[in-house]
């Protein structure tokens, strides 16, 4: 081994089959490990293997335990599932405390722990695999007005617990504010929000940014890496009333394949209006898709009954997710806005995922470039 | 025109170079198995295999090894472009399928050798540019690893472990996940 030449070296450790297998292979002596940590070296394994690898999920329920990690079958890594248990989480003796993941951003968690009786909340921001953990109060101002679910990861480096960002939207007194939570902070910074007397939620993931809906014509949308807001009006579309209760849980984002965001709204008769940003800043309507039988199977109760929404954890990708609700039930279809092409989902709560981390962590021993 | 520029062709294929090994040994090749090789294929084109081609970097036994891949994967890639031209149907894509499991097989068995021949073959590929043996090689080494930890690893290859102990703790807090 010790006549291959260190650019041969990086060829068979280019060909290692996982993430596990090159951080043993990091650990063997400092050669190995000083190749390993080129970052040419890194970006080309990780394009190679497309990583950084999705490991699991953790389900959202709102329950008493903490939520389970459940594995793809078949398995995507080869680390033990026991290595992303949130056993390690403290529930600071409180026997009655409700666990809830609001967001998950590559290998952290974001959750939020409530008291059963007390209605005493507050976040934990979690890497499972390094099994740390920092607990987050709520904003000063939050509590009598607390908007469930309405906090995010905003996206960071990979830098894990060293490095990660927390933004929450509160409602109070008829309008809404927003606050910034940084690793080593202290307390919350708040944000400007334009347009904010009014409640907004959250309607999805798309091109990073966070997107969210103000009750009328009025979309919010906060740019992930700056955490800046901005708010938009979106045209009259015919079929979609925006002050309609309905029509507020048919509105979502989406992808196309050129890269720019599209908002997709559920328009009266079973109809997908899909808008697009024109080139003068102005949104406009690119297309419509109605849904037929063919498509969702079984077919709508009624042809109000169903609606978009975006998902979260997930980005947005060029598909719209759509529940309805039929004589047998609640059905989960996606739609490729593109292709048309339908797939029927399994039906249960958003599923946060979570992975490796990439690129690895070899600080130790200080080879890294 | 035609008939002379596929006569110059077979020609081409027809020539003979000569490789000598670092010990000074002959090899009599075909061009087209020659130029598996990138290395000595820029030294036809630049017109200086006359006299034959030394390579000081590979013993005879490891360039015997060599040619015996090249010669074999030649027959592959000259088959290759035979069947891309005009056949398509099923007993040729049949045929095609045989000769590749054929060629798997050979790989299969070609790589069956101990580990310093390994990594000579490797070192032979890397200089003479022969990017299937490089891969196949290389690929067979981290095979080997796959799995294993590093204490296995460093028995395996002798490698000196040459991280302190402070390191090796600190390795293990970062990424114990990656260790169990």
């Amino acid at each position: 081994m010790d006549t291959i030449p260190d650019d041969t070296l990086e060829l068979i450790l280019l060909h290692l089959d996982s993430q596990v297998s090159l951080l043993r292979a990091a650990s063997t002596c400092k050669r190995w490990r000083r190749v390993v940590a080129g970052d040419a070296f890194l970006h080309r394994f990780g394009s190679l293997h497309k990583l950084p690898t999705v490991a699991g999920t953790y389900n959202s329920s709102f329950l008493r335990v903490r939520p389970r990690f459940v594995e793809p079958s078949p398995r995507n890594t080869d680390v033990d599932s026991v290595h992303f248990s949130l056993d390690f989480l403290p529930d600071n003796g409180i026997t009655l405390t409700r666990w809830r993941i609001n967001d998950s951003h590559r290998t952290l968690l974001l959750l939020e722990r409530e008291h059963c009786n007390k209605g005493i909340r507050d976040f934990i921001v979690c890497e499972p695999l390094t099994r740390r953990h920092q607990i987050i109060p709520p904003p000063a101002m939050a509590s009598p007005s607390y908007i469930r679910g309405q906090t995010f990861l905003l996206g960071g480096g990979s830098d894990g617990m060293s490095n990660f960002r927390v933004l929450c939207l509160v409602h109070a007194g008829g309008s809404s504010h927003a606050f910034v939570f940084c690793t080593g902070a202290s307390c919350w910074r708040a944000v400007n929000i334009s347009n904010h007397e009014r409640r907004y939620e959250f309607i999805g993931f798309a091109s990073g940014s966070i997107y969210w809906h103000g009750g009328d014509r009025t979309v919010l949308a906060t740019d992930q890496a700056t955490a800046q807001f901005s708010s938009f009006l979106l045209p009259h579309v015919e079929g979609w009333y925006p002050f309609d209760a309905i029509s507020m849980l048919k509105i979502t984002v989406a992808v196309g394949s050129d890269g720019q965001t599209r908002i997709v709204l559920g328009a009266g008769t079973a109809t997908l209006k899909v808008l697009v940003q024109a080139a003068g800043g102005e949104w406009a309507l690119e297309k419509s898709i109605q849904l037929t039988a063919a498509m969702l199977d079984p077919p709508l109760l009624e042809r109000r009954w169903y609606f978009v929404h975006g998902v979260r954890g997930v980005q947005s990708t060029g598909t719209v997710h759509i529940r309805i609700h039929t004589a047998g039930g609640r059905r989960k279809f996606s739609i490729d806005l593109e292709t048309m092409e339908v797939e029927r989902l399994p039906d249960m709560d958003g599923a946060y995922p979570t992975k490796l981390p990439w690129p690895p962590s070899l600080h130790a021993g200080n080879y890294h470039a | 025109m035609a008939s002379a520029g596929s006569g110059d062709e077979k020609a081409a294929a027809a020539a003979m170079i000569t490789l000598i090994s670092s010990d000074n040994e002959k090899f009599e090749v075909t061009e087209a198995t020659a130029t598996l090789s990138q290395t000595i294929r820029h030294m036809i084109e630049d017109g200086c295999t006359d006299g034959g081609v030394p390579l000081p970097n590979v013993t005879s036994k490891i360039l015997a090894r060599v040619i015996e891949y090249c010669k074999k994967h030649a027959t592959a890639a000259a088959g290759e472009e035979g069947s891309s031209s005009s056949f398509s149907d099923a007993a040729f894509l049949e045929v095609d399928r045989a000769f590749l499991e054929e060629l798997e097989e050979f790989d299969d068995a070609f790589l069956e050798v101990d580990r310093a021949t390994l990594f000579d073959l490797i070192l032979a590929a890397n200089y003479l540019d022969i990017k299937g043996l490089l891969n196949l090689t290389c690929q067979k080494v981290a095979d080997s690893v796959k799995g294993k930890t590093p204490e296995q690893i460093r028995e395996m290859y002798n490698i000196v472990n040459d991280l302190t102990p402070e390191e090796e703790a600190e390795i293990r807090r970062e990424t114990q996940w990656a260790f169990e």
